[in-house]
């Protein structure tokens, strides 16, 4: 998998570049507008992570110009602004995605690997398994090992949005997002609870821990 | 030097509607003068010709008794009168021959073959004017008579005279009234370039343009402008409020961050003990950041800059939405929510932050309520208002205390047992102000609150 970050602060950019690595992508990283224009053009690259605000050539133009170009890697837009208007904006001028900066790394990861899987995948898996879970979603039926497990839809839609993400943190924004379709935070802790009551529905019949806090990042389902 | 009269002529509006102004008036006075000058003469013109005309009568008559023999008698007859004869008589046969001529002393040297207005020059060197008509006879002949207009010139000049005599003064006159109306037409306008100007040199926004209070077109300008600038000045007002006020209510966490940041550098700690601080970290700046965002959509809100995505929504089906948000957690702390919601009641209002207003209002209804307590959450129309109360059985509100509530960082719950950033209700109010809707709360400690929200419903 192959990244281009265009990303005018260097901080900012190196701490997304590394993290990228270790997660095992390789990344490619532009200063400006100009250099990462011409980086997207002639490379091939999986996704493209676009600050708005940028020298020399601005995220949007940017953007409108490799969809020109016809060029249609998935991109995801980052902005310091987070009005409705100006995330409608960055979408139609050929944005897949917008994040609000300040983001945590950890939903610029999930993000990113949303968007390869929706352009990857033409079959849409019907199993998803994690260690002896696994829900079917065709059916809607939840197992561990042999045992059936009865859930309501919010609960099924937060562990689907979990599996979904495999040993990947998701927030609490990213779940308030999915599981409930909120674009703005409630500020409620409707997700601890949600949360709360997977686990004691999952837990007494799993092996091992499945789903953990992460303090101050979110949630991660992985099997410890 | 003329240059710069002109560039000031430009640049002086009173001057330039003046001139205008002035231009406007030379030509109707020139339009006034020539047709009183025309009808005059046209009408001395007459007078004379109607002389003529009586005279040629006389003597047609007399022409017609004895021919020309007739008519040298009757003018010798008039000559030895006591006037002195004024008409020139000429009687001639169709070749133009004279064949009988009789002139006044005056008349001397004058071409018989011009008919009408003839100029002559005497040896005084007067000039006068004579009117001559011809009339034919009933033979072939003709007759020609003559008289003198001289009188007809003088009061065509006397009358040019009086009307030059008058228009200049009114001309005059009328520069000076022109100039002095539009100075003063024009003052609000110089008020306001001032006004402008100042506010620019001084960087001031407290000055307004003084003016009258009639709404012609340009105090309704002058009035227009001091609302504008009423309205800038508390923007900016309001911006420099809220940005005081985020600047203040970030200092308290922001020191929280630094400190945990601190003290875990300083001693020495385990990795264990690193990570924990670095987790308090991470929350505490989600908790401000979110403290950011609320206070900066309050600030927007308040100043009536944040943008709303209007809607015709169905409330009920988005109060029942937000109710089963909160499902869960009053399920966990064993709450039972009671929604009765009139069907079909549409309001215009931005669904997101209308959800966002609900949510605060439920989920502290929840919050407040013990274990095991109810919230009743009711939706109708009243007064063509759709009102929606949301009411708990929790602790209550002291009565001091409610005045305050929806002020900005306000808690009642003064040992802050309860998670939450002190903002919920401060949004909620300038949320709903801003869809032109309001909020009302009664309260009884111990039994509970109940919050109510009005909103105008769709006609």
């Amino acid at each position: 998998m192959k990244l281009l970050v265009i990303e005018d602060d260097g901080k900012i950019a190196s701490l997304i570049v590394k993290g990228f690595r270790q997660e095992g992508f390789a990344v490619d990283q532009a200063p400006d507008g100009e250099e990462g224009l011409h980086l997207a053009l002639t490379e091939q690259y999986d996704v493209c992570i676009i600050d708005i605000m940028l020298p020399k050539m601005d995220g949007l133009s940017l953007i409108e110009e490799m969809r020109r170009k016809k060029v249609n890697t998935p991109v995801i837009i980052l902005s310091a602004k987070r009005s409705v208007d100006d995330r409608v904006k960055g979408l139609q001028k050929g944005g897949d995605d917008y994040l609000t900066k300040p983001f945590a790394f950890s939903e610029l990861l999930a993000r990113v690997h949303a968007l390869i899987r929706r352009a990857s995948t033409g079959q849409e898996a019907m199993k998803l398994t994690m260690d002896e879970l696994s829900i079917d979603l065709l059916t809607r039926e939840v197992s561990i090992g042999d045992k059936r497990i009865e859930l309501q839809p919010r609960e099924f839609a937060l562990l689907e949005y979990l599996m979904r993400n495999p040993g990947r943190a998701v927030s609490k924004t990213m779940i308030m997002e999915h599981v409930w379709d909120y674009n703005f935070d409630p500020q409620t802790n409707v997700v601890d609870v949600l949360i709360c009551r997977l686990r004691n529905k999952i837990d007494p019949y799993a092996k091992k821990k499945l789903i953990h806090t992460i303090r101050g990042v979110g949630y991660v389902l992985k099997p410890i | 030097m003329s240059l710069n009269l002109y560039n000031r002529i430009r640049k002086n509006f009173s001057i330039r509607l003046t001139l205008w102004y002035l231009a406007v008036l030379i030509i109707a006075y020139a339009l006034l003068f020539t047709i009183a000058y025309y009808s005059l003469f046209s009408s001395l013109k007459r007078e004379d010709e109607k002389i003529i005309l009586l005279k040629f009568k006389e003597y047609s008559a007399e022409y017609e008794k004895d021919e020309i023999t007739g008519v040298e008698k009757r003018i010798n007859a008039e000559r030895d009168g006591e006037k002195p004869m004024p008409f020139f008589v000429r009687i001639a046969d169709k070749d133009n021959r004279t064949l009988s001529l009789s002139l006044p002393d005056k008349w001397t040297g004058i071409d018989l073959d011009v008919i009408g207005r003839i100029s002559v020059q005497n040896k005084e060197q007067k000039t006068h004017v004579f009117e001559i008509l011809s009339f034919p006879l009933g033979d072939g002949n003709f007759m020609q008579i003559g008289k003198e207009v001289g009188h007809r010139e003088e009061i065509l000049a006397q009358f040019r005279r009086v009307f030059t005599g008058v228009v200049f003064p009114a001309i005059l006159i009328s520069i000076m009234g022109g100039y002095l109306v539009t100075f003063r037409a024009i003052r609000p306008i110089r008020n306001l370039t001032q006004t402008v100007q100042s506010i620019i040199d001084n960087n001031r926004m407290d000055v307004r343009v003084s003016g009258g209070k009639t709404e012609d077109e340009i105090n309704g300008l002058v009035i227009l402008f001091n609302t504008m600038l009423d309205r800038i000045e508390n923007l900016i007002k309001g911006m420099k409020e809220s940005l005081d006020n985020v600047a203040h209510d970030l200092r308290t966490p922001m020191t929280r961050l630094k400190m945990i940041a601190e003290s875990a550098i300083q001693e020495d700690k385990g990795t264990e003990d690193c990570r924990e601080a670095l987790s308090d970290c991470l929350e505490e700046s989600e908790r401000i950041l979110k403290i950011l965002n609320t206070l900066m959509d309050i600030s927007e809100a308040k100043a009536k800059t944040l943008k709303l995505d209007i809607r015709q929504i169905d409330i009920s089906s988005l109060v029942e939405e937000v109710v089963e948000l909160y499902h869960f957690i009053a399920e966990e702390k064993d709450i039972i929510i009671e929604v009765k919601c009139q069907q079909g009641l549409h309001v215009s209002a931005d669904p997101d932050r209308m959800r966002q207003v609900l949510a605060n209002l439920i989920d502290n209804a929840v919050k407040y309520t013990p274990n095991g307590g109810r919230v009743y959450v009711d939706t109708f129309k009243k007064d063509r208002q759709v009102t929606i109360a949301i009411k708990d059985t929790g602790i209550g509100i002291r009565e001091e205390d409610l005045p305050k509530i929806f002020d900005r960082l306000y808690r009642a719950d003064v040992s802050r047992t309860q998670r939450g950033l002190g903002l919920g209700l401060a949004i909620v109010k300038s949320l709903l102000e801003l869809h032109a809707a309001h909020i009302e709360v009664a309260s009884k400690l111990g039994t509970g609150s109940t919050f109510t929200v009005y909103l105008p419903q769709d006609t």
